[in-house]
């Protein structure tokens, strides 16, 4: 069956959100960004008024500043982004039980079968936009298609408050002129691969064999000519958040590490967040990967497996800090870590332990936290110069 | 060096001491084996420093000496040669030659100056325990302990000696097996030392004749069991072992008599329920004079009953159906009993009419 999909996409969401809570900054170029005292000073979102100017998502603040020095600066306020995401859902719900969220500022909607209730795609696009509009305050563009592939590229088309619908027909004549990173799922690597190959736009993907694309990269390669024909089979999933894969954090560390001993700090402050959050919302992981980033921006991804489950962080610190003393250089520089948790499983059955005093140490630990915060029960070592999670309160 | 063995004896050297050749080291030493002609025998010794192993064969001596081959090539040789007598003559000081019937094969060989010693086992407390017995006592508990290299402790087998009592212990932190057995001759005082598991199983793949007497020497930090022509020297485990004897319960709620075959059979078929599900979890069920296994998962659900006897309370309790088939098939006893105290407390496993095993189970919580 042809299948109606649309994509709502909220505009520079972190920056109208902000405006909305502070009325007085409409209309004027606002920057969301970290602080950069702890080189986190990159613009997560410029607002369009400072984007017109030249800002671009991912500018350190500094050169932002150049584009635009009249800009306001504010730090993100991620539970109202939160809030609001969680409210625009909520209107797209009205429309259909099938709403995907697909991150924080987008989201899938699946209007299969809906025409006789609210009217044809366009008017639908159209009413929800409205209600965005009046009921929260901001603009979204929305894309409108036979697939979600061709609705994510149908709202690109118009930014910012569009409304674009394509249809399979449409894209030779709309979408294939555009540069290969248009294409839903090219990133900056794939465009390099891609560049190398003398694929130059969407158009001449689609043109070129798939058996070659296949060969080149395997599985992604024969989506992304699928992609570009338009083709795309997968449902919209409104439970896709809903089963975590991965639970990690990651961090820019203030200046770069090159020591060992400020490096392992690092690492036992990530392994206890990420543990801490696992065991939250109550769930065990078996596979620890960690994430470097040098000062040259060279990254290390690597991951290995525990032998049974946990969600307590010695285990998951001793093998990130061995696949870091394993992988990483020594004393190369280090821009940024992570370490994440998957291969998650629900610890609603749990195999009971002897000699493991983890269990009932973090179980004191998390009453504690759960009572007082966070921050109320801390490593002697977090407080140390190195450690970063904990050492903010001059921001 | 120049000698004639016959292709039995050559497949028994290399095998015996293959566990100890190292198979990954950055040494290319280790991946080798030692042979060394001296009084009408041949030597063969392998180690990868953590293991070593040496044991001898009769041969016809022609001259005396030693080479080191690669463990790789040489053992396959010596698998593919015909049954028949073979001739080993080292030439040019680093080409083995391999003559039989009417064929010849030249292995490269290595200098034996870079091949490490094996370390002197003369110094420490000695021991005697009869093979079959020391067989016996690791298949009982060797499979208890962890793979999990990130607490050393748990991969080793912690061995008490008081006079002519040993005891042995392994866990992995899920399940504890403990065996009492008897040394012909003990120690003075008493001993304690944690002995690598992997070493153990070793061990016991190469106690072939249960007539076999098994020397003990324990020092400081190394052990040797002397077999008669095998030598094993590995290093033991620093550290303390924690105190087994407090999480051993001392009294239950309930006791069932059970049929080992037949419960190990049920838990077998009904935990293909449960093959591929995250825990393995089977649940048990007592109730008057009635065990239920049961099982589920997306693929099915399937339950079983059998006849047990029950002194005690009602049971409900879940294992990981892993540990329990692992400790039927070291049962050596038709009936077993299980002692219960809760549903998160363990369950304690010992042969019916035999006091010397006991295996402890902790449950899964559901």
């Amino acid at each position: 069956m042809k299948r109606t999909i649309l994509l709502a996409d909220m505009n520079a969401f972190y920056a109208s959100v902000t405006q909305v809570l502070e009325p007085q900054l409409l209309g004027k170029p606002l920057l969301i960004a970290g602080n950069p005292e702890k080189r986190h000073g990159i613009i997560l979102t410029a607002s369009y008024e400072a984007k017109k100017r030249g800002v671009k998502t991912g500018m350190p603040i500094w050169e932002a500043q150049i584009y635009c020095p009249q800009a306001i600066l504010r730090p993100p306020n991620y539970p109202a982004f939160l809030d609001f995401s969680y409210r625009v859902l909520q209107i797209l719900q009205d429309f259909s039980p099938l709403v995907e969220p697909y991150s924080i500022d987008e989201a899938f909607i699946d209007l299969t079968g809906t025409e006789t209730l609210w009217g044809p795609p366009l008017q639908v696009g159209r009413t929800i936009k409205k209600r965005i509009k009046e009921e929260i305050g901001i603009l979204c563009s929305v894309g409108i298609g036979p697939s979600k592939a061709i609705a994510k590229m149908a709202a690109d088309l118009q930014k910012p408050d569009g409304l674009v619908l394509l249809s399979e027909q449409d894209l030779p004549q709309r979408l294939w002129p555009l540069p290969i990173d248009n294409l839903f799922g090219v990133g900056q690597r794939m465009k390099k691969h891609l560049y190398n190959m003398g694929i130059r736009t969407i158009g001449d993907l689609a043109q070129t064999p798939v058996e070659l694309l296949t060969q080149r990269f395997g599985r992604v390669g024969t989506r992304l000519h699928e992609f570009a024909h338009g083709r795309d089979s997968s449902p919209v999933d409104p439970h896709a958040l809903d089963k975590v894969k991965s639970i990690g954090h990651q961090i820019t560390l203030p200046h770069d590490y090159t020591k060992k001993e400020a490096i392992k700090i690092v690492l036992l402050e990530l392994a206890e967040a990420v543990c801490r959050r696992a065991r939250l919302s109550n769930y065990q992981g078996k596979t620890v990967s960690l994430y470097v980033r040098g000062n040259d921006f060279s990254d290390l991804n690597r991951s290995a497996s525990l032998h049974e489950p946990t969600a307590y962080p010695p285990a998951v610190y001793h093998l990130a800090l061995k696949l870091f003393q394993q992988y990483w250089f020594p004393n190369k520089p280090v821009r940024l870590l992570g370490i994440s948790l998957s291969n998650l499983t629900c610890s609603k059955y749990q195999q009971l332990s002897l000699f493991a005093p983890e269990e009932k140490l973090y179980t004191a630990i998390d009453e504690i936290k759960n009572k007082f915060g966070e921050k109320s029960l801390l490593r002697g070592s977090f407080l140390l110069e190195e450690g970063v999670f904990y050492n903010d309160e001059k921001y | 060096m120049k000698i004639t063995a016959t292709k039995e004896n050559l497949l028994f050297g290399v095998s015996a001491v293959q566990k100890a050749v190292s198979n990954k080291s950055t040494l290319p030493i280790l991946t080798c084996i030692k042979l060394e002609v001296q009084n009408e025998k041949l030597y063969f010794s392998a180690t990868d420093l953590e293991i070593g192993i040496q044991c001898h064969v009769p041969v016809e001596v022609v001259t005396e000496g030693m080479t080191i081959v690669p463990a790789k090539y040489f053992s396959e040789i010596v698998r593919k040669l015909p049954d028949s007598l073979i001739t080993l003559e080292l030439v040019n000081e680093h080409e083995l030659i391999i003559e039989y019937e009417k064929s010849q094969l030249n292995l490269k060989t290595f200098s034996p100056d870079d091949f490490p010693q094996l370390p002197d086992v003369e110094a420490g407390v000695k021991l005697e325990i009869s093979a079959a017995e020391l067989k016996q006592m690791i298949n009982q508990i060797v499979f208890a302990c962890s793979m999990d290299e990130r607490r050393p402790l748990f991969t080793g087998v912690l061995c008490e000696i008081e006079n002519k009592q040993l005891k042995m212990v392994s866990t992995d932190t899920h399940r504890l097996a403990l065996k009492q057995g008897k040394l012909k001759k003990g120690a003075k005082k008493p001993l304690s030392f944690i002995i690598p598991g992997k070493i153990l199983s070793e061990l016991s793949r190469l106690i072939q004749n249960e007539e076999d007497i098994c020397y003990l020497s324990i020092s400081e930090n190394l052990a040797t069991f002397l077999l008669d022509n095998i030598l094993v020297v590995c290093r033991l485990l620093e550290g303390q072992f924690p105190n087994y004897r407090q999480v051993i319960p001392t009294q239950y709620n309930s006791k069932i008599k059970a049929n080992t075959k037949l419960l190990s059979e049920a838990v077998e078929r009904i935990s293909l329920f449960s093959l591929n599900s995250d825990t393995n979890t089977v649940q048990i069920k007592v109730e008057d004079n009635l065990m239920i296994i049961f099982s589920q998962s997306e693929l099915g659900q399937g339950y079983e009953q059998i006849f047990i006897e029950n002194e005690g309370e009602p049971v409900e309790i879940a294992f990981n159906y892993r540990y329990l088939l692992d400790v039927f098939k070291v049962l050596a006893t038709d009936f077993f009993t299980i002692e219960f105290t809760g549903s998160l407390s363990p369950g304690i496993i010992r042969p019916l009419e035999n006091d010397d095993f006991l295996y402890l189970i902790l449950p899964v919580r559901s």
